[in-house]
């Protein structure tokens, strides 16, 4: 309501933050399991002085950095970048809350760049004891940055105790921080393990070599699976009452969860037979099997651990719509278009008729919105569908349109929904407008709606046809 | 747009005002030197990497470091940019929001521009080489997608500090009062003089780095290659400092309202101003010295330290500009403010630890540099 909202098209401008973040954890998590796999390695070969390994992880170092340093880095920015265009409001609430843990994390960002390129460029030239050092010092790093962006994220869902007494470290360590951070470390390690089969079967001929590295890569993926089912299963524990109803009440989520469960099991059966059992069936098509399975779990974890959070943005704070939970009453008393900043400034440029006058000058009357033409009326119910329903619903077509969602439903059946959205269904924030904003809305969603497809209830609408 | 905030409904800011312009100033200057080796360093370096001599030299040289430069200088700019956040989200994310697009493709065209410097410098590898054709493309285009990227910035931060443009912006780019995310900022002239003002400073940080880097990292630099590169540094750091001064007198005369001028032209804000303006001289003596004198580690020094004044001063005086900018939205004073002490410890502490591991990581890389020397 504070901030202009953003229109996308089709998909709407929050998933452009869902596709910036996904593709961004399947590196970031690299990152950091790429960092304790590099430091346990080199010191492994260091130690017993196995050339042939050292040169691989050299070769394997220009990979890690030209993913991780340029990729994971720049789409961690833009995760920031589209959050701050699509969630404003929660992105102002979130660094407003944590901006010296974020500032904390930039240290160690800085500590985890300056340890990655000395650590590459110095191969070989650094003492190996050195060498081994900065691996340890980019390892430790890159899990802190992870511990802190953690802490800020799983807030997002569970803020706690925040929500009593509000301070930082109530916020920071919020019920969800440990199971996260340990399913998020467990994710780190064994997606590593993914890259680094895949890596080493398309650069390194069948040999020893290849045997050593599958070998000593399984043992860590085994113990990644199993931090991420315990911190699962924390995270499952720890989720707010309301979050555990979505996952069994919305089938998508249900569907989900089950295939990211299929998912998990398939991982952990390839990885048994695979690497663990035979080595040798590491061929690059078994391993980018493995890779693609890996990343389809972790996408979909990452979508259900963002689709729970409805109707919230940041849980009991900030709603899907932009909107502070705690503003919702005066919303409801003052009106909607009212209480926005830009929507009001949006109605009285263009619908002046409606702004009383003198003493209440600027203020939207809402008697008068709804003597207005019905064009007008649609349009200013466009208004509203934009700032308050567009975070999550296309329009005719897209994202979960609402326009097939609505379809033929009558309109005193609408106007009703809208008016009590949140007790018809619960995920849905609450209706923040005026009665009168509520038809108005109703007027535009009417216009969206396809007509009912014929034929799906024959024998009622034999019925209905009767004279 | 230009309905002031009501400061009672604002949240209280976590750090005092003052410390977190600090940090913004901070991270901004330590930002500004690395975007400043790419946006101007780039353009040179792919210009001079097919030439012979001396001038192939310092490209690939400059090549070379500019992965690591480039990864430094995004990492930098996350601390201005988180403090902006906290300090007037209220300007921030309306000014994005209204241009949403050309804010969002910076993240792309980074992408893009940040592999095409690897492509860029992993061709630079063997010196005797020619560098192949694509590497050479994509080197191009990195160094015009850097230029893009600078503008694209301008657009974003500059329509920031006026909403006085923000209706209009709004009201040409909105489906039913929702932001369709294509305004832009172009017709602000203060844009088209404050980034000549950015590439001018960028021009002078390059000359001055080539210096350092021949003085403190290039063991096996000549001497021709010495006098070649004092002579050099003295001709782009002219040509920065001329750019910067053409068009920062454009800015300032041209496209500062009554408000900003009245502020910047009195008091204490006088000398600041006209120093910030006088400023390149300082590093144009230097590199005049160096350019009669010699190549050598004093000299170099004084005009490193002459290019973080230039850098600082501006800084400063952007962020002051920027304060009164703002002011038709809130006063920044009467900003209500509430410490979070114990995280902020938490992050000098980190900062202060940081720097040691950095130091002592550093220092192994020197040690390194010098006993290959001396074998």
């Amino acid at each position: 309501m504070h901030y202009p909202w953003w229109y996308v098209p089709v998909l709407t401008s929050p998933m452009l933050i869902a596709v910036i973040a996904v593709l961004h954890v399947l590196v970031a998590h690299y990152a950091v399991g790429g960092g304790l796999f590099f430091a346990v390695e080199t010191s492994f070969a260091y130690r017993t002085g196995n050339r042939e390994y050292l040169d691989y992880l050299r070769r394997h170092a220009p990979f890690f950095i030209l993913l991780t340093v340029v990729f994971g880095a720049i789409t961690g920015v833009g995760i920031w970048w589209t959050i701050g265009l699509a969630s404003p409001l929660a992105t102002e609430v979130l660094i407003r809350t944590f901006v010296f843990g974020w500032a904390t994390e930039w240290v160690f960002f800085v500590i985890e760049l300056t340890a990655a390129f000395i650590f590459y460029y110095y191969w070989g030239r650094l003492a190996p004891r050195t060498h081994q050092i900065v691996a340890w010092i980019y390892a430790a790093a890159a899990w802190i940055s992870l511990v802190l962006i953690t802490g800020i994220t799983a807030f997002m869902l569970s803020p706690g105790r925040w929500l009593e007494s509000p301070s930082f470290w109530t916020g920071f360590f919020n019920p969800q921080f440990l199971p996260q951070v340990i399913s998020r470390t467990g994710g780190a390690i064994l997606l590593t393990s993914l890259y680094v089969y895949l890596h080493s079967s398309l650069l390194l001929p069948v040999g020893e070599v290849r045997s050593l590295i599958v070998r000593r890569s399984t043992r860590p993926a085994f113990v990644g699976a199993i931090l991420i089912t315990i911190g699962g299963i924390g995270w499952l524990l720890f989720l707010p009452e309301s979050a555990r109803l979505a996952l069994e009440a919305a089938a998508v989520l249900t569907v989900l969860t089950t295939l990211i469960f299929a998912l998990t099991v398939a991982v952990f059966v390839l990885l048994y037979f695979g690497p663990y059992r035979n080595p040798g069936w590491m061929t690059p098509g078994f391993a980018a099997s493995l890779l693609l399975f890996g990343i389809a779990a972790f996408s979909t974890g990452e979508f259900i651990r963002e689709a729970v959070r409805k109707p919230y943005v940041v849980y009991g704070v900030v709603l899907g719509n932009q909107v502070l939970e705690e503003e919702v009453p005066e919303l409801r008393r003052n009106g909607f278009l009212q209480s926005g900043r830009w929507t009001r400034a949006y109605v009285i440029e263009h619908y002046p008729q409606v702004v009383g006058e003198e003493r209440e000058e600027k203020k939207i009357m809402p008697e008068k919105l709804l003597a207005l033409p019905e064009s007008d009326r649609r349009h200013l119910g466009q208004v509203i569908f934009m700032h308050h329903c567009n975070d999550c619903h296309a329009a005719e077509s897209g994202y979960s349109a609402v326009g097939p969602i609505l379809f033929s439903r009558p309109r005193p059946m609408l106007v009703d929904m809208i008016r009590h959205l949140h007790e018809t269904h619960y995920f849905m924030p609450p209706w923040s407008g005026t009665p009168e904003e509520a038809e108005l809305l109703a007027d535009y969603l009417l216009t969206l709606a396809p007509e009912r497809p014929r034929g799906i209830y024959p024998s009622l609408e034999k019925l209905e046809n009767q004279p | 747009m230009i309905e002031p905030l009501d400061v009672s409904s604002l949240p209280a800011l976590p750090a005092p005002m003052w410390f977190i312009q600090f940090f913004k100033v901070l991270g901004f200057i330590l930002h500004m030197i690395p975007m400043n080796l790419w946006l101007a360093g780039m353009i040179l370096a792919v210009f001079f990497s097919r030439w012979q001599g001396s001038p192939r030299r310092w490209a690939v040289r400059l090549g070379r470091q500019m992965p690591i430069i480039v990864a430094f200088g995004i990492n930098f700019g996350i601390v201005p940019l988180l403090f902006i956040q906290v300090a007037y989200p209220w300007a921030f994310y309306p000014a994005t929001i209204l241009t949403a697009w050309f804010w969002l493709a910076i993240i792309a065209l980074l992408i893009i521009a940040y592999y095409g410097v690897y492509a860029f410098a992993f061709g630079l590898n063997d010196e005797e080489r020619p560098l192949p054709a694509w590497r050479l493309l994509a080197g191009w285009i990195s160094a015009g997608v850097f230029i893009v990227i600078a503008i694209l910035f301008s657009n974003g931060l500059s329509l920031m500090a006026a909403p006085e443009r923000w209706k209009f912006i709004w009201f040409s780019n909105q489906v039913a009062g929702a932001a369709t995310g294509t305004g832009h900022n172009f017709g602000d002239a203060s844009l088209w003089h404050r980034w000549p003002m950015v590439f001018g400073m960028a021009l002078m940080t390059t000359a001055v780095w080539s210096l350092v880097d021949a003085v403190f990292f290039d063991k096996r630099g000549t001497l021709e290659y010495r006098r070649w590169l004092a002579k050099f540094s003295l001709l782009i750091g002219i040509v920065g400092a001329v750019v910067y001064a053409s068009a920062g007198t454009g800015y300032v005369f041209g496209t500062w309202p009554k408000s900003v001028f009245s502020y910047m032209w009195s008091d204490w804000r006088l000398p600041l101003t006209l120093f910030t303006g006088a400023s390149p001289g300082l590093v144009v003596a230097t590199l005049l010295w160096i350019r009669y004198r010699g190549v050598s580690q004093g000299p170099v020094l004084l005009a490193s330290l002459a290019q973080v004044i230039v850098l600082s001063t501006n800084a400063v005086s952007r962020q002051l500009v920027q304060n009164i900018e703002l002011t038709p939205l809130v006063s920044l004073n009467q900003l209500a403010t509430k410490p979070d002490w114990g995280p902020m410890a938490l992050f000098l502490v980190s900062f202060a630890i940081g720097v040691g591991i950095i130091a002592w990581m550093l220092q192994q890389v020197v040690r390194a540099e010098r006993s290959q020397v001396e074998q």
